[in-house]
């Protein structure tokens, strides 16, 4: 795979790890209803100095991806995640998430 | 997500949509886009976006009556978790069919006022219609415009109030509160993207103004309203629900006297606003802590006890009181100081959180995963 090109690659750590972060917002985007990137209810922002993309829906933030020296701990993706709502088995799917750490459901 | 997405189906827009990357958000859906993202062969240009919790900031709730007497909301403070608050709920509590009948009038009053608290609307009305709707003391009339002779029609039950409301034989006027009707008008405000409380003011005031033009109410009186002291709600026991203390945060039962107009209004309005502000606070307060349905129950709550004589509810209070209070506060207050001792983090992030939580409706927190070492990403996709 050719080298990942700015600003992404402050983010993504190559080119697999961007793929997989796009497919996953497409798939989120799909189950929150958008499916074209002129719906204004969502808006997909870079902030942290570029090193977090964020995709918000509403005044919602509903997935965050972050660069991985931007959080001590390790940090690299957020969910917002309503435990009662979760699709079957998504829970442990995500303990498969390539070197991603997810948020406490709410 | 679904669900998520089901919140937010009516919505227009994001909220931070003017920050979007389009670029991005294209290259989420296009593959072709997203190789000239990911590969750099295409120069798109993608300024950083910083949002700053200033940005998010809801309207402020602090309160200075400017007289060096106990604001408003250490009164309701005071209030809330008070012997007499609790009797005053447990006899509340005691009465479902009113309970149920006053919160389906306030639920009719409220559907009314968010469809009139539009900015465009607001400043379409008159200001009999702004009066009428909005700032008005609630009452019921009749389809024919006659208003219901006892303002709630005691003698009518819940079931029967619900089919007249169906029938359209009858409706509500005024806001049948304290405060919900500024509050959301203070909403519609932000909603359209005025955040700004000293210009929200501004703006209603400029709206009040505009609208006396028309209809000459208020100069017609040639008035100042002089706003009533607040000690009255700091006294503890009877007195933070006599009479003075219910009149304070209702606009339609200022006080007035003579002299210039515009400045005073200006200040009572002011003054009108700020008390909507703090009752609101207090009264999500008062659901919480009591298990009420919502505001409109607590509004219900609030205004059944209010009409009350102070004979009344000197009576009522003995009744429930021989024993003390019985009902259990659920969600007692925890101020931040406290919060501040238990778990380190600084009351300044603290109450920006709260902030938070109040403007969106729920928490958002993160935590370390239980298993988090690498895997494939394909693992991922194929699972």
């Amino acid at each position: 795979m050719p080298k990942l090109a700015p600003p992404l690659s402050k983010i993504f750590i190559d080119w697999d790890e961007a793929e997989w972060a796009f497919d996953f917002l497409r798939e989120t985007l799909d189950r929150l209803g958008i499916d074209n990137p002129d719906d204004p209810r969502f808006a997909l922002t870079l902030q942290d100095g570029g090193r977090t993309l964020r995709l918000n829906m509403g005044n919602w933030l509903v997935q965050d991806f972050y660069a991985s020296n931007l959080h001590r701990v390790g940090w690299r993706v957020a969910l917002d995640l309503i435990h009662d709502q979760l699709v079957p088995g998504m829970s442990q799917s995500l303990e498969h998430l390539p070197r991603a750490t997810f948020p406490a459901t709410v | 997500m679904a669900q998520i997405g089901a919140r937010f189906r009516g919505w227009k827009a994001c909220v931070w949509r003017k920050s979007n990357q389009p670029a991005i958000a294209e290259a989420v859906f296009d593959l072709d886009k997203r190789s000239q993202l990911f590969s750099g062969a295409e120069q798109i240009i993608l300024p950083i976006t910083e949002i700053s919790d200033d940005d998010e900031s809801p309207i402020g709730f602090g309160f200075e009556n400017g007289t060096g007497e106990t604001s408003l909301q250490e009164c309701f403070d005071h209030l809330a978790g008070s012997a007499q608050m609790r009797l005053a709920i447990q006899w509340f509590n005691s009465l479902a069919e009113a309970r149920a009948k006053e919160r389906l009038i306030r639920e009719h009053a409220y559907r009314r006022i968010s469809e009139l608290a539009v900015p465009l609307k607001l400043a379409a009305l008159s200001i009999d219609d702004f009066d009428r709707h909005i700032l008005k003391i609630g009452g019921l009339v009749y389809s024919n415009g006659i208003p219901a002779e006892e303002n709630f029609l005691p003698g009518i039950s819940a079931s029967e109030l619900r089919a007249m409301f169906q029938e359209g034989k009858i409706h509500t006027v005024g806001n049948c509160t304290w405060g919900f009707g500024t509050a959301t008008i203070r909403a519609a405000f932000a909603r359209a993207g005025v955040k700004d409380d000293a210009v929200i003011q501004e703006k209603l005031q400029f709206a009040l103004r505009e609208l006396q033009n028309d209809a000459c109410l208020f100069e017609s009186e040639s008035t100042e309203f002089s706003p009533i002291p607040y000690t009255a709600l700091a006294q503890s026991g009877d007195g933070a629900f006599d009479d003075s203390a219910s009149r304070q945060v209702d606009c339609h039962e200022r006080q007035i006297t003579p002299g210039t107009q515009a400045a005073g209004l200006e200040t009572a309005f002011k003054h009108t606003v700020e008390n909507y502000v703090v009752f609101t606070r207090f009264a999500r307060q008062v659901q919480s802590m009591y298990g009420l349905h919502d505001l409109a129950e607590v509004d219900a709550f609030f205004s059944h006890y209010v009409d009350l004589s102070p004979e009344e509810r000197e009576r009522i209070l003995e009744l429930f009181g021989k024993e003390g209070p019985i009902i259990t506060i659920l969600n007692p207050p925890y101020p931040l100081t406290q919060c501040t001792q238990e778990t380190g983090v600084d009351e300044a992030t603290l109450a920006r959180w709260v902030r938070a939580i109040h403007r969106k409706g729920r928490p958002s927190s993160m935590a370390r995963p239980a298993r988090a070492r690498p895997t494939s990403p394909k693992s991922w996709r194929s699972t």
